[in-house]
């Protein structure tokens, strides 16, 4: 462990720092990565409220449109449709109590 | 024998044992290609709708399953980064980087036959060698493990990249993450900070998806690389051709050879078999420097130490009643489940089931080659869907993949926080290989060290103790000594070639 401790500290010493500079001084490149983190953590969190199915359809229409898709259909039966296949795969035949939120009630 | 052999044939013999085989190898190729869902979900999955099927057909079908999963985990790894198994994991460090080339095609054609292969020799194997290897196995303590656990730990070095210091700083912070939770020895927690989810430790899965998948994702949408980029064409490209899949042959050979050797070991594993077969493909290859950069050797190597496990694993449980991994302890519950306690006597009493037993496992490799030529066709289909679809319907799966490992919404933040963790390391150049080699060989290293200090009390002579433990020590000290050696060999290049510039 303190050997690779030292080794560590020894990496951040020789680490690429002009690279890492380059490829993150750019803010917006820098807002788009932690803006998408905040919506995988959000969905996370989203869980208990809405259930598993509920974050998998907000993942789905909040990236898909951050990436740039802009067919509205497709995406809503993206959205619809692979959650729901995944809840009842999953539900049906793996028997895993996938949690609906407050589909539930 | 031959009358065990006879019954053994007209037990194995009905249509059912072999839609059975049929379908389980099919069901798992898809189950594994579905990120996050391992080999031992889909035969646990599988397990309860076996309850009503003969003893033969039930078994046949789980071990189907287990080789499907095991294979099918290579598509996911190959086609969209993400390992559908751990096993696969080292199969994504070529598998991926030659999707990206847009050799999806050959990637997946080298993984398949060189499972294919994998598998026939490690059924082979159990069927010659099952009494000789698990008889060896045996002799195995917890010094001979340790001993070989250290010197699995020496591929870290191959798989670290241009600097073999980031790749130990990666190994340290797996080694630690692999420390978090209960003390195997006195249950005390560690690194748990009052969390009873901590206490538990971090699950496999979740880490890794969380360590592959999203970075490549979040790194992707953060660059505004997507929509017109084409990254995969899977599926596309030129098949693999028999010439190329010559050169591939001693390698495909060597790696399933490491997977039975490993496989029946009990404890170890499919992902250090991968890892252990890729470092020695590496070692022994003319091109080492391709290797993480699109090699198909590496998939080869990868995917046939990866299926030449599983054969083997069946070695302990069969002879001995031992199961070798989490797939073959659900496969032990599936014996008892039918009332047959495998182990010397099953040999004795239940010789024509294990003779058919034998015969269904010998067909499931041929069948491994139908399935997979269907699913590399069928899952071609992803080079169409452009990444502004694909990466959210990604995500999904990472999300489903992450929480049904343990039913636990716990196990998505770890993903996600994995994820933070793996973009990190790819903005600095750190590679993530070596953090997961360490994730998983370290909980068997401190396991098999504390074990035996233990029993030595205190005692680190106890680690030289028999001519297994010199043997493993041995290739451990070769192994470092040429990486150092090479390491400064490269320093002297790069330095002469500086100087060569500035002059």
């Amino acid at each position: 462990m303190v050997f690779g401790i030292a080794i560590s500290i020894e990496a951040l010493i020789r680490a690429d720092v002009q690279t890492l500079k380059v490829k993150t001084h750019n803010s917006r490149n820098y807002r788009r990565l932690v803006g998408g983190f905040a919506v995988l953590y959000g969905a996370g969190a989203l869980v208990t409220w809405i259930g598993l199915p509920g974050a998998a359809f907000l993942i789905v229409i909040v990236l898909g449109i951050a990436f740039g898709e802009r067919r509205w259909w497709l995406l809503l039966s993206i959205a619809v449709l692979l959650p729901l296949v995944l809840y009842l795969f999953f539900s049906q035949v793996g028997g895993v109590p996938i949690p609906l939120g407050l589909l539930d009630d | 024998m031959f009358h065990d052999i006879e019954t053994g044939l007209m037990l194995f013999l009905s249509v059912q044992n072999i839609v059975a085989i049929f379908g389980g190898v099919v069901i798992g190729v898809i189950i594994g290609a579905i990120p996050g869902m391992g080999a031992a979900m889909a035969v646990a999955i599988g397990l309860p709708f076996t309850f009503y099927m003969p003893p033969v057909t039930s078994i046949l079908m789980l071990t189907g399953i287990y080789k499907g999963a095991y294979y099918g985990g290579s598509i996911s790894a190959i086609l969209i980064n993400t390992p559908g198994t751990p096993a696969a994991a080292c199969t994504m460090l070529d598998g991926h980087p030659l999707s990206k080339q847009g050799r999806a095609r050959e990637a997946l054609d080298a993984a398949l036959y060189s499972s294919c292969i994998a598998d026939f020799i490690s059924n082979i194997s159990l069927i010659f060698f099952a009494g000789l290897i698990a008889s060896w196995a045996l002799k195995f303590g917890p010094p001979e493990f340790f001993m070989l656990v250290v010197f699995s730990m020496t591929i870290i070095a191959s798989v670290s990249g241009d600097s073999l210091s980031k790749g130990f700083a990666s190994a340290t912070a797996g080694f630690l993450a692999a420390t978090v939770g209960q003390d195997l020895f006195y249950g005390t927690g560690r690194f748990d900070f009052g969390s009873t989810n901590l206490l538990g430790g971090l699950s496999l899965v979740p880490v890794l998806i969380g360590l592959f998948a999203l970075p490549d994702i979040i790194n992707r949408y953060a660059a505004g690389e997507f929509g017109a980029q084409v990254v995969r064409s899977a599926g596309a490209g030129a098949a693999l051709t028999w010439g190329q899949f010559k050169k591939l042959l001693r390698t495909v050979i060597r790696g399933s050879l490491f997977g039975v050797g490993i496989g029946a070991i009990p404890g170890i594993g499919g992902a250090p078999a991968a890892f252990l077969s890729y470092s020695e493909a590496r070692r022994n290859s003319k091109n080492p420097e391709n290797f993480g950069k699109g090699e198909l050797e590496g998939v080869a190597a990868a995917e046939s130490g990866n299926n030449g496990v599983c054969g083997a694993t069946l070695i302990p449980l069969l002879s001995l009643g031992v199961p070798g991994d989490i797939v073959t302890a659900v496969l032990l519950g599936a014996f008892m489940i039918h009332g047959l306690q495998p182990g010397p006597l099953m040999f004795q009493q239940n010789m024509d089931y294990i003779y058919a037993i034998y015969c269904g496992l010998l067909l499931s490799s041929v069948f491994l080659f139908v399935s997979g030529k269907i699913a590399i066709r069928y899952f071609s289909k992803i080079s169409e869907i452009p990444d502004r679809l694909l990466m959210p319907i990604v995500l999904v799966l990472c999300f489903f993949g992450a929480f049904v490992i343990n039913n636990s919404l716990f196990d998505v933040f770890v993903m996600i926080s994995a994820g933070v963790l793996g973009l990190l390391m790819l903005r600095a150049n750190v590679p993530t290989a070596p953090f997961l080699i360490a994730f998983v060989l370290g909980p068997l290293f401190e396991n098999n060290l504390r074990r035996s200090l233990l029993i030595s009390r205190g005692d680190f002579d106890i680690f030289l103790r028999g001519p297994i433990c010199w043997f493993f020590l041995g290739l451990s000290v070769l192994t470092i000594v040429s990486m150092f050696l090479r390491e400064r060999k490269r320093r002297k290049m790069v330095r002469t070639l500086m100087e060569g510039e500035g002059g």
